[in-house]
């Protein structure tokens, strides 16, 4: 890391465990944003909150869950942000656009289909669940909800998934049949 | 699908799905931002400079990079060449023996050095994520060779999660390490090998910062976060406030609020003829400002009225003087080494110190026999932090020594390319009448060790 005078050991410390924790957190970002450029974004705003807080963080070996909080904070208020707002879509307008093959995966892949059948609340639960491979009991600990919401949107999100999956198949074959 | 079946589905797809990762821009500005939320406001870049939100990640990507640029070369005045007008110093200085290697370690926080009974000690931990952690001990007779002497696994038997902070002889030829986290922040040993976690009268729900010790009294400042008062019914409001402990034989402590602390960050406390001395830097500042609260028996305290304009980072007494270091901002080198003395510990005296680098400052200060001894680097580069990925920016220029019979005039030691300190985790110590400087490595600490020659 770059770091300025004037941070004391434990603050060389806590961007050292916080750096290791980056591609980790990045990950988890792109699958909740589905968006390599906009889970940057979501990853170096969740590390700048963390380091202005830092020294709340009492016991470094809780940092992996406080940054987990924090980052799906970020990225559900994104996902609820862009619901609210028109999306316009700058490809078919001729603007310039780096390539995203993460964006591009989820796009042509069931997979993708199933996450955006759900709600913010309910894809953090399914990424945290089956791409971390988190129990729902951890789910709640990092996320402060009682183990019934979890189960709850866990369940409601299998139910979402499901009829995307199905309404999909259903399309294809009507094109399949076209 | 039923649930089992769509669990399975799920679980499938996710382990075949790519693994995204991170750019190497991403790192960039995480680091960025953490320098800019670190400096004084004036140096500080617009908030969103490096942000790269919508969809124009090319343009973007290119302020990004400018703006890390200039936030490099503008605000940390990060310049490569060297300066030329301050010579090496003539006459005596330090003779160097070749350094050691102690192998084995990376630590998180350390290597910190103590002397007691005539022996040298070093104390590091390695904090890993997931909660790993170890803290370890370490002793020498020579400087040279080191033997482990604390067990493995005593400051983790409370939990885990320990990290030390500060290190110091307790007055009585035992040790005191504070730090913080499970346990307590704070353990005593009066051999260094067996050591005890502290009692508190209140539960220390704090880090402890620094520590220091005469016969009879160990006194330690440390800080926690705490509501502002005036904004109490406001939710997340908070500012650093700080605290000193009393002991007078390591176990039992008791713990006061530091008057007029609020929005401090301690940083290094020393005994002295006047009591202690510690001192501290405000959280937030528009500009690098510090004080200093005295005390003549550890319990009480007062708030000096001078305030200091500097970032400081160790204090020391030398003979009826305490001499505090650090570094103060500079309109052309960025940052330069800057101390402060005083011998009432009300009224302070700047002094300054030649550099060859820019944003050269000082780094720590021993008191050896009767001369002080500070060192520094250049901080214009990424520097190597233990267990990190091997650095890739230019060398750095060689390492400054100091020294100073009364804390007010500073000289500069000739260049000696054979020094190299790591960023931070480099201390220096006294044993025996001999400098020794202690530096993390990647995966080992270094030894330095000189003999002050007239």
């Amino acid at each position: 890391m770059t770091a300025p005078y004037g941070l004391d050991p434990a603050d060389v410390a806590f961007a050292r465990l916080g750096d290791a924790s980056l591609r980790r957190a990045y990950g988890l970002a792109s699958y909740l944003l589905g968006d390599a450029i906009e889970a940057e974004d979501a990853t170096q705003e969740t590390m700048a909150r963390a380091w202005r807080a830092r020294r709340s963080l009492l016991d470094p070996a809780a940092l992996e869950v406080w940054l987990d909080r924090i980052l799906v904070n970020t990225c559900r208020d994104r996902l609820r942000r862009r619901r609210a707002i028109k999306i316009v879509d700058l490809e078919a307008s001729g603007e310039m656009e780096a390539r995203d093959p993460f964006r591009d995966f989820l796009a042509r892949d069931e997979l993708g289909s199933a996450l955006d059948a759900l709600t913010p609340d309910q894809r953090v639960v399914v990424v945290l669940r089956f791409w971390r491979d988190l129990s729902l009991d951890q789910i709640s600990e990092r996320l402060g909800w009682p183990l019934g919401t979890v189960k709850s949107r866990l369940h409601h999100a299998m139910a979402a998934m499901r009829d995307r999956l199905e309404r999909d198949a259903k399309h294809e074959l009507r094109e399949v049949v076209r | 699908m039923n649930d089992t079946e769509m669990e399975k589905w799920l679980a499938e797809r996710f382990r075949a799905a790519p693994n995204p990762e991170p750019s190497e821009r991403l790192q960039q500005v995480v680091d960025a931002d953490r320098i800019r939320a670190s400096i004084p406001r004036r140096w500080a870049m617009p908030s969103r400079a490096l942000g790269l939100s919508g969809r124009r990640p090319v343009l973007a990507g290119l302020v990004g990079l400018a703006a890390t640029a200039i936030l490099a070369a503008g605000l940390l005045t990060v310049v490569a060449s060297r300066l030329t007008q301050t010579p090496a110093a003539p006459g005596g200085g330090i003779e160097w023996q070749p350094s050691t290697q102690v192998s084995g370690f990376a630590f998180t926080f350390g290597p910190y050095l103590a002397s007691a009974d005539g022996r040298l000690y070093m104390v590091g931990s390695i904090n890993g994520l997931g909660g790993s952690s170890s803290t370890e001990v370490w002793s020498s007779a020579d400087g040279a060779s080191w033997e482990r002497v604390s067990q493995p696994g005593t400051f983790e038997k409370y939990g885990p999660g320990f990290f030390p902070q500060g290190f110091s002889g307790d007055g009585q030829g035992g040790l005191v390490i504070v730090g913080g986290v499970a346990g307590g922040p704070a353990w005593h040993s009066s051999d260094g090998r067996t050591w005890t976690s502290a009692q508190f009268e209140t539960p220390a729900l704090a880090r402890m910062a620094a520590v220091a010790a005469r016969p009879g009294a160990i006194v330690a400042i440390g800080d926690r976060q705490v509501p502002i008062p005036d904004s109490a019914t406001m939710s997340g409001q908070t500012a650093n406030q700080m605290y000193a402990w009393f002991s007078a034989e390591g176990n039992a402590w008791s713990q006061v609020v530091l008057p007029d602390s609020l929005g401090y960050v301690p940083r290094a406390i020393t005994a002295w003829k006047g009591g202690f001395a510690a001192v501290a830097d405000k959280e937030v500042a528009a500009d690098w400002a510090s004080s200093v609260w005295t005390s003549a028996d550890g319990r009480t305290w007062e708030k000096a009225p001078q305030e200091l304009a500097f970032s400081p980072i160790a204090i020391v007494a030398l003979g009826d003087r305490v001499v505090t270091v650090g570094a103060r901002l500079d309109s052309e080198l960025g940052m330069v080494p800057a101390s402060w003395s005083s011998t009432d510990g009300r009224k302070w005296t700047e002094s300054t110190a030649s550099v060859r680098d820019r944003a050269t400052m000082f780094d720590d200060v021993a008191v050896v026999g009767d001369t002080l001894v500070a060192i520094g680097s250049s901080h214009m580069y990424t520097t190597d932090v233990a267990g990190g990925p091997a650095s890739t920016t230019p060398p750095m220029p060689p390492e400054s020594v100091w020294i100073s019979s009364d804390g007010a005039t500073w000289r500069l030691l000739a260049e000696d390319s054979s020094l190299n300190f790591g960023f931070l985790n480099t201390h220096v110590a006294s044993l025996g009448g001999r400098v020794v400087i202690a530096t993390q490595r990647a995966s080992a600490v270094e030894v330095f060790l000189g003999d002050l020659v007239p």
